[in-house]
């Protein structure tokens, strides 16, 4: 009778776990307790790695927060103005005529770089709601005439 | 990824595909429309403002006194009733044009008891959204109206801007702990990748080790 063992490198480790405990460990302890101090190196090594890694990550984050809140400032401010237009007309160049182009801006005294930088009286940015050619109301009549009727 | 000076919003969107969500719902949940409602002091400047405004586009035959009464009545010490009954003798004393006042038919009928003209001012006031009364009193030439209405654009100013710190504030820290949920996984799974290829490696050479000595034994 052939008492030999071969032990398939295909196996999966919870069966070489298995096979450890029900004899392995017996015939081969000093192969076992290597293997298991070696497993528990490699989870120990990748753990302290996540570790560091995740706290680089995270410091990283924290960093970049600064840059983070005044790019999801002008995002926000954007859409606010596109509730809260603040109109303030300024005469722009337009195909060789001079035209005057209502701007949007949450600041009343004043418009944004971004809006004045990207502005043009265009249909691009009258959908962008940073900038429009006609005043949306006749004030006051249109409002007065539409909400005082009866 | 951490955001970057150099980053731009569409970049972090497409890497974050969660963001978008984020964003839009601290957004909504602002309800930046309402705002400036919320805030007494803007709403009592809105409805004396746009009473003010209604009754002397509505009384233009008014003379300068009583117009400077009707505006100290309504604006400074937000007395309607007063204002109500400055309005018919003002009406009847200055008169002018054919078909005189074009809105005291409407005034006729709703103002008749006390009180009447605030309501009616306030049901006004509600109907007229908050971003198209700063529209209306941004084009206001009505000098004696100035200073109210700087006022209250400096007041929505504030509170907008107020508004907007806070949201800003909120967002950036759920942000944040999104960017950390997503790294902490993407760390996560590559780690653990890395460590079942270590192990498998580890678990193969200690079959052939097993292999050798079983070997070594059987020939000895």
């Amino acid at each position: 009778m052939d008492n030999s063992i071969v032990l398939s490198e295909e196996l999966e480790e919870k069966a070489v776990q298995t096979l450890v405990h029900v004899g392995l460990e017996d015939l081969f302890p000093e192969l076992c307790d290597k293997w298991r101090i070696t497993k528990q190196d490699i989870h120990a090594r990748y753990r302290q790695e996540f570790m560091k890694r995740r706290d680089t990550a995270c410091q990283d984050i924290a960093k970049g927060e600064d840059s983070l809140r005044s790019v999801l400032r002008e995002a926000v401010v954007e859409d606010v103005m596109k509730l809260f237009p603040y109109v303030y007309p300024l005469s722009r160049r337009w195909h060789d005529d001079s035209v005057f182009v209502y701007y949007r801006s949450l600041q009343h005294d004043e418009i944004s770089v971004t809006v004045e930088d990207s502005a043009g009286p265009s249909v691009g940015q009258e959908a962008t709601g940073r900038v429009f050619l006609h005043p949306g109301f006749n004030v006051p009549h249109g409002l007065y005439s539409r909400d005082a009727a009866p | 990824m951490a955001f970057t000076v150099a980053m731009r919003l569409p970049d972090f969107e497409s890497l974050y595909p969660g963001f978008r969500a984020i964003y839009q719902k601290y957004f909504d949940n602002a309800r930046f429309d309402t705002t400036l409602r919320l805030d007494a002091r803007f709403e009592s400047q809105k409805l004396r403002l746009l009473s003010v405004r209604y009754l002397l586009d509505k009384s233009q035959h008014l003379g300068s006194e009583a117009r400077a009464d009707l505006i100290r009545a309504v604006i400074f010490e937000g007395d309607f009733r007063r204002a109500q009954q400055m309005l018919p003798r003002a009406d009847e004393k200055k008169r002018s044009g054919p078909s005189g006042w074009a809105g005291r038919a409407l005034f006729a009928a709703s103002t008749s008891s006390e009180g009447s003209l605030e309501r009616e001012m306030k049901a006004l006031a509600a109907r007229v959204p908050d971003a198209h009364f700063l529209l209306m009193m941004k084009s206001e030439a009505d000098e004696e109206l100035r200073p109210v209405i700087e006022e209250v654009l400096d007041l929505a100013y504030a509170q907008l801007n107020a508004s907007i710190d806070a949201v800003v504030k909120t967002m950036a820290c759920a942000v944040s702990a999104m960017q950390q949920e997503y790294c902490v996984r993407a760390i996560q799974h590559e780690m653990e990748t890395e460590e079942r290829k270590s192990q498998n490696k580890v678990l193969i050479e200690f079959i052939q080790d097993i292999n050798a000595q079983a070997l070594g034994r059987q020939d000895s």
